[in-house]
């Protein structure tokens, strides 16, 4: 095994392109693990050391920092006209809840959507494509007043369900993606199932879904971090369901919001709280990576 | 049954057909459009009307009027300057997406693709940056300049002040973080690519970078082609991480547009009155970039599908 | 590679599991459950560097004395549900359908809340005596004797009074009295730098001779021009003030430290000491623009600064003062004379490769203004040079936590020149910051909240405030004895600086109708220094354009406001 694994090696010469790209991804990759290593090291000591002693990684090693994380970055919210503190893991409970539902909706409601304008050839359709294509390519400012009057108005503010409602929009780049894939499928597939005794609904959640799972995990994934790392939206949106992105902005600016933890925060700690918001993601990452990055765009239909 | 007879009731059966297909449309799309129609169409109306409003409370009561002051105060000769300087760094940060980070990009998911040596390896440290929150990343980058290599650039560079590599190093950290953004898309896309129509350029004797340019880019050129539409959009919003590294005391030399905007509007900076009066500025200034960046965006879109590669 | 993958995962996952296990110490005390046999009173305060020790007292104190009150049926006594945390207001929406009784905050257009509607009427309270138990008031003055005259002019809103004003700060520059002390960093009695040329500016042994050998040494008078008092061998006047910085150098001081990240500090500095050249009056024009201007610099057809025969800069004729010519108030001669102030903060000078004054992280985004205040309170601690000066708001002794025992100072602002010796102090105070109660509030819970905000402005509610922060509210009040004698000495300076009847203090705030309408122009932040909208920062429009000089930046500014 290990001598076929060998000859298999000696067999795949570096061919100049691959050379090439090879050495740049090792330039771009060392730069981004020495940040992180760094930025992790750091997390583990004290402010002053880090900033006397920069590359001195192993000096002065605490877990102060992390335990203040979960002890001393507290928000607080509203019950029953008392106030209670929020401690890291209910921020971490309130990302999942953004995070995951707000993915969701807006993977699935883009995937629907694109599915309907690349199938269904009518003027409805071609206005929606066209109206994608505009909307992505105007920049909008100054929009947050008028959308939080109107999330108000619709009793849609401070709580997850209007999050996700909110959530449920198309007219984003995954659109296009999911447009370009559907466009490719044939409709050969649908004819096969309504010659079968299927309707359009067995066509939508019986052959198309499935077929765009790959690409749907990945697009959910995608939003998923987005999400987990946004607090501005959270910030404005959720006031008193703090999430973790949340508690790293506050922070971060030393204080805003409901923050009643300590104020200003030293350095250690900040990085401490920006692994503590990355880890689960990381985790995430390692586990479903193949999955996402695999071959998304098999045809056929699976049973 | 008749020939006729079976061309009646497949016509039946295809107008059944038609009504159940307009059914299963009409219910899967209403809720999206109405979605739409709340939280974008009337939301940015509202902008756009706010981009022709005075706000006034000086008499006690809050005033609104309408004029063409807000739009007239971009074209002033002190303004127009500043702007100017934004938008060339725009410009910068929009020709880096296009012809670095995206070559870049696209030659590493094809590396990851073609599951080149460690491919695997190059393919998770890729991506970290796109999944570590972006505030932390900033935090990281700016103690490591400014601390862990001060002594490299001879004391802190990152700051309010203007000096000789500050911009390039807000522009390394830019490009750090933009390569891992797409690499999934990019990657999913070529997958797409026939394995037959590889085999057969590596049988007609062409090197990888052959395959590359005239085999995998046309296949997903249309994926190029979006994104780029993306690029175009990020023009006047592309704070370029800006507001993370320096609040609102951004140096002037290195400014973006969508900073610019984003400054106007920081409630920091401003409040009670200021605050409205700029809210409807900045209104006024996006609208404008509005006007001129969409129809550029479609230009530019049209033009690549029209004069891009072909898959054939 | 896999077995690898699952392997890290895993482990990373043990790690979150364990650091949630152990790092779940909850202590629950924070938490407020409503007490249903009480009012509740829902106080919202802005608890930045001021802390809320002091607020904390108060509230317990009010409910002790109305603990036996009835303001709802079946309710006796009151509970204050606390919000203090750093949430600002982003404006009067803000307010709409919140708990939130009664308001302690900053940042406050007061217009704007007014315009909005979302303050209640307070000029019953403010027309009475302030509460000081449930059934006893002060006999002295009433609340709204108390309000400087200044803020009296913009509160009043056709004889209506929405709110009262909170706390009162200038950014200043904090000196370590012990530091002086030891390295005789004190002008010596009749010694000054006034008649200094640039040589003598460049030679040490004539810039140690103005100051003291020894602690005990006579001391020159200071910018008050008085001897004995707080002031004494202080820089007088800039050339004293430039002295300074270099023999600070020579004895192996770094003269200043500001934070890099929030430079609106230096800003603000500036600005007060633009107001300190210019005086209350002149100054005043700025927030209200109509008056008359009589120290406006005289620039010729080119837009030149014009100086008279002698050097010195020419003055304009006294122009009246109107919304059209508001922008001829930026030609304010005491703003050209900060700025040559601003340069000083930045190097002395001379020249040389030790010419630059300030601690070489200042200018670092990263560094905090924590970091500053401990760089200037433990230089031993941090490896660096003592730091004469720190640059930051008054808030920032409490928020530093400084332990009572330090000897800490504020600098009274040197003169331009010696003429000016002995010219009442004016500074400004730009964080518009104050008390007022949601028109939401329940017509039950509004006498609570009414009687709350009246028992805050008591003499000796004030003054709880003063012993605990350090600073003052911006009130008419005085400290007894037994207060002044418990402060710190920074408390002591502080009160020295601020309770002088040579010192006013004008609140950085639109007092006139045609001001309100120009708030935009009138940012603190952004009026003064800006010569395009971004650049707007005087240290830093230095540092960025190094050939500039004062009037060079002057007359930029003027093309820029014109």
């Amino acid at each position: 095994m290990a001598q076929t694994k060998l000859k298999n090696f000696n067999k795949r010469k570096l061919s100049v392109f691959e050379l090439m790209v090879m050495v740049l991804l090792v330039v771009y990759c060392l730069a981004v693990v020495a940040l992180l290593v760094w930025g992790f090291m750091a997390s583990f000591r004290t402010d002053q050391s880090v900033v006397q002693r920069p590359w001195a990684m192993f000096e002065d090693l605490t877990i102060e920092n992390y335990l203040e994380v979960f002890g001393n970055f507290t928000t607080f919210k509203y019950v029953d006209g008392g106030t209670q503190t929020v401690y890291f893991e209910e921020m971490f409970l309130n990302s999942l809840l953004y995070a995951g539902g707000g993915a969701l909706m807006q993977t699935l409601c883009t995937a629907i959507v694109a599915y309907l304008t690349a199938k269904y050839d009518n003027l409805c359709s071609k206005i929606v494509h066209y109206t994608v294509i505009v909307t992505l390519s105007l920049p909008i400012v100054g929009n947050l007043a008028s959308m939080l009057q109107i999330t108000k108005a619709l009793g849609l503010f401070d709580n997850f369900v209007g999050s996700w409602i909110m959530k449920f929009g198309f007219n984003n780049i995954y659109y296009l993606i999911f447009y370009a894939f559907f466009k490719k499928v044939p409709w050969e597939y649908a004819e096969s199932t309504f010659l079968d005794g299927g309707n359009h609904y067995t066509v939508f959640f019986r052959i198309m879904l499935p077929l765009t799972m790959p690409l749907i995990a990945t697009v959910f994934l995608l939003n998923f971090i987005q999400y987990w790392n946004d607090f501005e939206t959270p910030y404005m949106f959720l006031p008193s369901h703090t999430t973790a992105g949340i508690m790293l902005y506050m922070s971060i600016i030393g204080g805003g919001g409901t923050w009643s933890g300590p104020s200003p925060i030293p350095l250690a700690p900040q990085l401490a709280a920006a692994f503590m918001v990355f880890l689960p993601i990381f985790i995430l990452f390692l586990v479903f990576c193949n999955r996402i990055m695999g071959n998304l765009f098999e045809g056929g239909i699976k049973e | 049954m008749t020939g006729q007879k079976l061309n009646a009731a497949s016509a039946v059966k295809k107008k059944m057909s038609k009504k159940r297909g307009m059914l299963f449309y009409v219910t899967m799309i209403a809720f999206p459009l109405l979605q739409f129609v709340l939280f974008y169409v009337i939301v940015n109306f509202n902008s756009v009307l706010m981009a022709f409003q005075n706000y006034d409370n000086s008499t006690g009561k809050e005033v609104i009027t309408f004029s063409w002051d807000n739009i007239a105060y971009f074209f002033s000769a002190d303004v127009v300057v500043d702007l100017w300087l934004c938008i060339k760094n725009s410009l910068m940060y929009l020709a880096l997406n296009i012809f670095v980070v995206m070559p870049i990009s696209l030659l590493f998911s094809y590396y990851v693709f073609k599951k080149f040596h460690m491919a695997k390896l190059f393919k998770v440290i890729m991506y970290l940056p796109s999944i570590v929150c972006s505030t932390a990343m900033v935090i990281f980058y700016k103690y490591y300049i400014n601390d862990a290599l001060s002594g490299l650039f001879g004391g802190s560079v990152i700051g309010p002040i203007f000096n000789a590599y500050q911009q390039g190093v807000i522009i390394v950290f830019y490009l750090l973080m933009s390569f891992s953004g797409n690499i999934l898309l990019y990657i999913n896309a070529m997958c797409q690519t026939p394995e037959s129509v590889i085999e057969a350029a590596n049988i007609d004797g062409a090197n990888e970078g052959r395959i590359f340019l005239n085999v995998v880019v046309p296949q997903i050129w249309g994926t190029i082609v979006s994104l780029i539409v993306i690029f175009f959009a990020w023009l006047a919003t592309n704070q370029a991480y800006l507001f993370t590294f320096y609040g609102f005391n951004a140096n002037r030399e290195y400014q973006t547009i969508g900073y610019y905007l984003f400054n106007m509007i920081q409630d920091g900076r401003f409040t009670g009155a200021a605050l409205e009066q700029n809210y409807r500025k900045a209104s006024a200034l996006g609208l404008m970039l509005t006007l001129i960046v969409a129809p550029v965006t479609i230009l530019v879109r049209n033009l690549m599908l029209k004069y891009g590669p072909k898959e054939d | 590679m896999k077995n690898m993958v699952k392997i890290i995962s895993l482990l990373l996952c043990l790690m979150m599991a364990f650091g949630f296990a152990v790092g779940c110490r909850r202590d629950n005390s924070d938490d407020q459950k409503v007490n249903k046999s009480k009012t509740q009173l829902y106080v919202k305060y802005y608890n930045g560097g001021f802390g809320d020790e002091w607020l904390n007292q108060l509230c317990a104190e009010f409910e002790e004395m109305y603990a036996d009150a009835h303001f709802e049926e079946g309710k006796t006594g009151v509970q204050i549900m606390k919000e203090f945390t750093r949430g600002q207001l982003t404006g009067p929406n803000d307010m709409k359908g919140k708990p939130i009784n009664v308001y302690l905050m900053e940042n406050i257009d007061y217009y704007t809340y007014v315009a909005g509607g979302t303050m209640l009427d307070l000029t019953d309270v403010v027309n009475d005596f302030a509460v000081t138990g449930k059934d006893t008031k002060e006999t002295d003055k009433k609340i709204v004797n108390k309000i400087i005259d200044s803020y009296d002019e913009f509160l009043n809103v056709s004889g209506k009074y929405y709110a009262l004003p909170l706390f009162e700060t200038s950014i200043n520059l904090n000196y370590d009295i012990d530091m002086f002390e030891q390295r005789g960093l004190y002008f010596a009695e009749g010694k000054t730098a006034e008649d200094f040329t640039e040589a003598d500016f460049a030679n040490e042994s004539k810039i140690s001779a103005l100051f003291v050998n020894d602690a005990d040494d006579a001391r020159a008078n200071g910018p008050d021009g008085k001897p004995t008092t707080s002031d004494d061998g202080l820089p007088a006047t800039y050339k004293d003030f430039r002295a300074l910085t270099i023999y600070m150098k020579i004895t192996g001081v770094t003269p200043f430290v500001w934070n890099g990240y929030e430079t609106g500090y230096l800003t603000g500095l500036i600005n007060d000491m633009w107001a300190n050249n210019e005086g209350a009056e002149q100054m005043k024009l700025n927030f209200t623009f109509d008056g008359v201007a009589n120290t406006l610099v005289e620039l010729d057809g080119n837009g030149k600064v014009v100086k008279n025969a002698d050097g010195t800069i020419k003055l304009a004729r006294e122009t009246d003062i109107d919304e059209s010519k508001k922008n001829l108030l930026q030609l304010q001669k005491g703003k050209l004379d900060a700025l040559e102030f601003a340069k000083l903060l930045l190097d002395d000078g001379l020249g040389n490769k030790n010419s630059t004054n300030y601690y070489s992280k200042s200018f670092d985004s990263g560094f905090s203004n924590i970091n500053a205040q401990n760089y200037f309170l433990d230089p031993d601690g941090n490896n660096i040079d003592p730091i004469g000066f720190l640059v930051d708001g008054g808030w920032w002794y409490n928020e530093a936590k400084v332990s009572n025992d330090r000897n800490i100072g504020i600098l009274p602002l040197p003169k331009t020149d010696a003429n000016q010796i002995g010219k009442p102090n004016t500074k400004v105070s730009d964080r518009s910051s104050f008390i007022f109660v949601n028109n939401e509030t329940s017509t039950a819970v509004q006498p609570v909240a009414k009687a709350f905000v009246s028992f805050l402005q008591s003499d000796y509610a004030m003054e709880t405030y003063t012993k605990y922060t350090n600073t003052f509210r911006a009130m008419k009040y005085d400290l007894s004895k037994k207060t002044l004698d418990t402060m710190s000495a920074y408390g002591k300076s502080v009160y020295a600086t601020r309770n002088s009847d040579d010192t006013t203090v004008l609140p950085w705030t639109p007092i006139s109708q045609v001001a309100r309408k120009n708030a935009s122009l009138l940012s603190y932040r952004t009026y003064g220094f800006s010569v395009n909208t971004q650049e707007n920062n005087p240290l830093i429009y230095f540092k960025d354009h190094a050939n500039a000089t004062a009037v060079s930046y002057f007359e930029a500014i003027w093309n820029y406001r014109k």
